[in-house]
């Protein structure tokens, strides 16, 4: 299991609502996300699809979150997320790699 | 009256717990403009307004638009301008959003100063579609 953003990496910026994506596995939902890093950042699943989270952050942040997920056998996972890099502004086509790795450890 | 008291403060307790929640519910939500289950995540932002010597204004937009039920599937979008007077008065900026070409810069200049009503227009692999509108 692992994350997929919806946009491209340059399209990271601050007043921008970001999706992600639990990949990796089919019949899971998120459970829980938290933010472990990002203080001007907000976190949360989406409210209609039980597969993304979207992240807000009104200041440029380097964010790390936690995801927590389940499948319907009731295993749960969490997932790390980090680093993504939110800027106060990005060209389109800018490389602003390395931005996202996700490692995972079953609970 | 002390049973009245601590029915009392136990109201007040109960109802102060449930204004937090309820702010945080909301709070939490502030930031998400979706209302329905969005077939589309996208973002449309101003970024630049300015004039140049000839008195003509300068609007500069930075686009980013995915396909939501699939993000590995392409939306196609076309993004048009007008003010009051003219009618596609900067030409339509249209392609089709995968990967890297999700997130994209249009911009639109208007001989003289006026509001700039944009219109963008996404469509979906299995034939979705939706109209957004803006004013600036």
């Amino acid at each position: 299991m692992s994350f997929a953003s919806y946009y491209p990496s340059s399209a990271y910026v601050i007043n921008r609502l970001l999706p992600f994506k639990v990949v990796g596995a089919s019949d899971i939902f998120i459970k829980s996300v938290h933010l472990k890093s990002g203080d001007s950042c907000q976190i949360f699943i989406d409210p209609y699809h039980e597969k993304d989270f979207h992240i807000y952050c009104l200041k440029p942040s380097l964010v790390t979150a936690e995801i927590m997920v389940s499948d319907k056998a009731n295993n749960n996972y969490t997932l790390s997320l980090g680093y993504i890099n939110i800027f106060e502004e990005s060209l389109p086509g800018q490389s602003v790699a390395p931005t996202f790795k996700t490692n995972e450890a079953e609970k | 009256v002390k049973s009245l008291r601590v029915f009392f403060l136990f109201s007040l307790i109960v109802f102060a717990f449930q204004n937090c929640g309820t702010f945080e519910a909301a709070n939490q939500f502030q930031y998400y403009s979706y209302k329905s289950s969005p077939l589309f995540y996208f973002d449309f932002k101003l970024v630049e307004k300015s004039m140049d010597d000839l008195g003509r204004q300068k609007f500069v937009f930075d686009v980013v638009i995915s396909y939501a039920l699939d993000l590995n599937q392409s939306a196609s979008y076309s993004v048009n301008f007008s003010t009051k007077m003219i009618p596609g008065v900067c030409s339509a900026a249209t392609g089709s959003a995968i990967s890297n070409s999700k997130h994209f810069r249009t911009e639109c200049l208007i001989p003289t100063p006026d509001d700039l009503y944009v219109q963008l227009m996404l469509s979906g692999p299995n034939g979705e579609s939706l109209t957004q509108s803006y004013r600036f």
